[in-house]
């Protein structure tokens, strides 16, 4: 009888912890699939409280973890809320198959918030892969990257010395060699030259740096407020107060104009900069959005 | 003693079996939290139950319940998009859409959407049916069409509202009397018109002020436009025409359409410190009697 009993209860143990374990696992599945219905109808608030709780309960798969993750990255991603995006893309392991995606398109954020170094970080942490058109996709990010910043030798090193073979992949490239010479073409002009040409005719500094229709608003601006202040002078003498405050008014135009053109200078520049980042942005998104879309 | 391991055993497993099923979800919890005041928990218990139960009437009840914590929370927007969730249920029936619609419209009304607000009641008052909340929608649409400024038509709503209503005879002839007083022609809130305003201005120099009721802002447009007119006169007295002919007129520019320009927003803030003194007086007036 006794026996009996222990083996009763012996039994009965075994069953409870199966069935607890089962219990959990089923509920961790509910929560996870409770997690995704929050992200997928935008409810990021309540979704991220849910996926709070799940990842602090003991002993839940880390499958379910990299799923949450990635579906939350995901949604809010589409949802254009790149920082939220970011955050649970990078943690997204390599046990999942959409590891590469969630990683690819996090470094897509970085490279959109002119965060290059974290992406080129993020990229080379990127696991080898044994589909070689996803390490070529590596390698490529990777040398538009290096372009964005202006590391130039580390760009010619991995366009030229990796053996591209993706058709698509091979196109940009190409469009990024184009994006680096025009990158090492984008003079600087001298601030010096742009305002001494100013300070000889107002307006004409900015007609150097290439800003015609400024140049015509400066030399008008600059030439009413001088005959202006030439008239009060003819007409009322250099102690009136009205001469003293046109030709004070005139001095001021005509000095801000010389310092606005020899700083035009460096916008100017920075514009071209921009473009041409701009361009390189797009050409690395290109294939990320093809490839895993 | 084989019956009752056997006994215990099947327990066991059915109560396992049920206790695994009833952590999913459970309304009576959602409830709980609603009832204890924890409203965004119990939104998410409630949807939660709306996303693991398969009745599609109880499904209904949850998100209507999810809305009524949003609502609680004073998050009204959220309450209505949760609402949206539901309009086009096929469970909708007439008296049920009223009740959506209703609710929809109430919680636009105090999201301050407007205009979405009183497309629902104009729905509401489409449906074959008489409920509380088609009854109550007039109410509605009448505070609605206060905030739209449209008093002719808002006095109308809140009579068929006092018409319609289960009210004693002595409750609706005070409420009457209330809207009998406050919706005359004149003593609607004296509303100034922009483009009236922005023509005096033009025409003569700070009379759009003087209109809007802002004297002393008129009062100073008008000498800093004449203090504008002297310096350039003196100019051209003086023989300065090419000064005259710049800055004089520069700065007679400057103060004529900013005189004009700054109607843009005396105007309307004008308009709406009258409107919405007129608005609450009104509906703290008949809701007051309403309630007593």
């Amino acid at each position: 009888m006794k026996i009996r009993l222990l083996i009763f209860f012996f039994i009965s143990g075994i069953f409870d912890l199966n069935a607890q374990t089962a219990s959990d696992s089923t509920r961790y599945y509910n929560d996870f699939n409770f997690i995704i219905h929050l992200s997928k109808n935008k409810l990021f608030t309540e979704a991220e409280q849910e996926a709070e709780k799940l990842f602090a309960a003991n002993g839940v798969n880390e499958l379910y973890k990299d799923s949450v993750n990635y579906f939350l990255g995901i949604e809010y991603y589409n949802e254009k809320r790149y920082t939220e995006a970011r955050k649970h893309l990078v943690a997204v392991s390599d046990n999942v198959f959409f590891y590469y995606k969630a990683h690819y398109l996090a470094g897509n954020i970085d490279a959109e918030n002119n965060m290059t170094d974290s992406a080129i970080v993020n990229y080379n942490t990127i696991e080898e892969s044994t589909n070689a058109t996803l390490n070529e996709l590596k390698q490529f990010e990777l040398a538009g990257l290096y372009l964005m910043n202006r590391n130039y030798k580390m760009f010619d090193s991995l366009s030229q010395n990796y053996n591209f073979q993706n058709p698509l992949i091979k196109e940009e490239l190409e469009n990024l060699k184009k994006y680096n010479i025009v990158e090492k073409k984008i003079k600087r002009k001298s601030p010096f030259i742009a305002g001494t040409l100013s300070a000889i005719v107002p307006g004409l500094g900015k007609v150097y740096t290439g800003n015609n229709g400024q140049a015509l608003a400066s030399f008008l601006t600059c030439g009413l407020i001088g005959v202006v202040a030439a008239e009060n002078y003819v007409k009322m003498g250099i102690k009136h107060p009205q001469t003293i405050f046109f030709t004070g008014l005139f001095g001021l135009f005509y000095i801000g104009n010389i310092w606005g053109s020899a700083v035009s200078v460096q916008l100017v520049k920075i514009e071209k900069q921009l473009e041409n980042k701009h361009n390189i942005l797009v050409s690395i998104k290109i294939p990320i959005n093809r490839f895993f879309q | 003693m084989r019956t009752s391991t056997t006994y215990w055993l099947v327990l066991k497993f059915l109560l396992i079996g049920f206790f695994s099923k009833a952590q999913l979800f459970s309304i009576q919890k959602a409830d709980s939290l609603f009832e204890q005041k924890i409203y965004t928990i119990a939104a998410t218990e409630y949807e939660r139950c709306y996303f693991f139960i398969n009745n599609d009437s109880i499904r209904f009840n949850m998100v209507l319940k999810r809305a009524n914590c949003f609502k609680a929370n004073g998050d009204y927007f959220e309450a209505y998009k949760n609402l949206y969730r539901l309009l086009d249920n096929n469970l909708l029936n007439d008296s049920l859409r009223s009740v959506i619609w209703y609710e929809c419209a109430f919680n636009l009304y105090l999201s301050k959407y407007y205009n979405d607000a009183e497309k629902f009641c104009l729905k509401i008052a489409g449906l074959p049916v008489s409920t509380k909340q088609s009854v109550n929608a007039n109410l509605l649409y009448g505070l609605i069409l206060n905030e739209k400024n449209d008093y002719l038509q808002a006095g109308y709503k809140f009579t068929d509202y006092i018409n319609q209503a289960d009210l004693t005879t002595s409750k609706k002839d005070s409420l009457r009397k209330i809207v009998a007083v406050n919706y005359k022609k004149e003593n609607y809130p004296k509303l100034k018109s922009l483009k009236k305003a922005r023509r005096l201005s033009k025409v003569i120099p700070g009379a759009g002020l003087f209109y809007a009721g802002k004297p002393s802002k008129a009062l100073t447009n008008i000498s800093l436009q004449l203090l504008a007119v002297g310096y350039t006169g003196l100019n051209v007295y003086v023989g300065n025409y090419i000064t005259a002919a710049t800055a004089g007129i520069h700065i007679i520019r400057l103060f004529y359409t900013g005189g004009v320009n700054q109607l843009n927003e005396i105007v309307p803030l004008q308009n709406y410190k009258r409107s919405r003194k007129f608005n609450d007086e009104f509906k703290n007036a008949f809701i007051k009697e309403l309630k007593q």
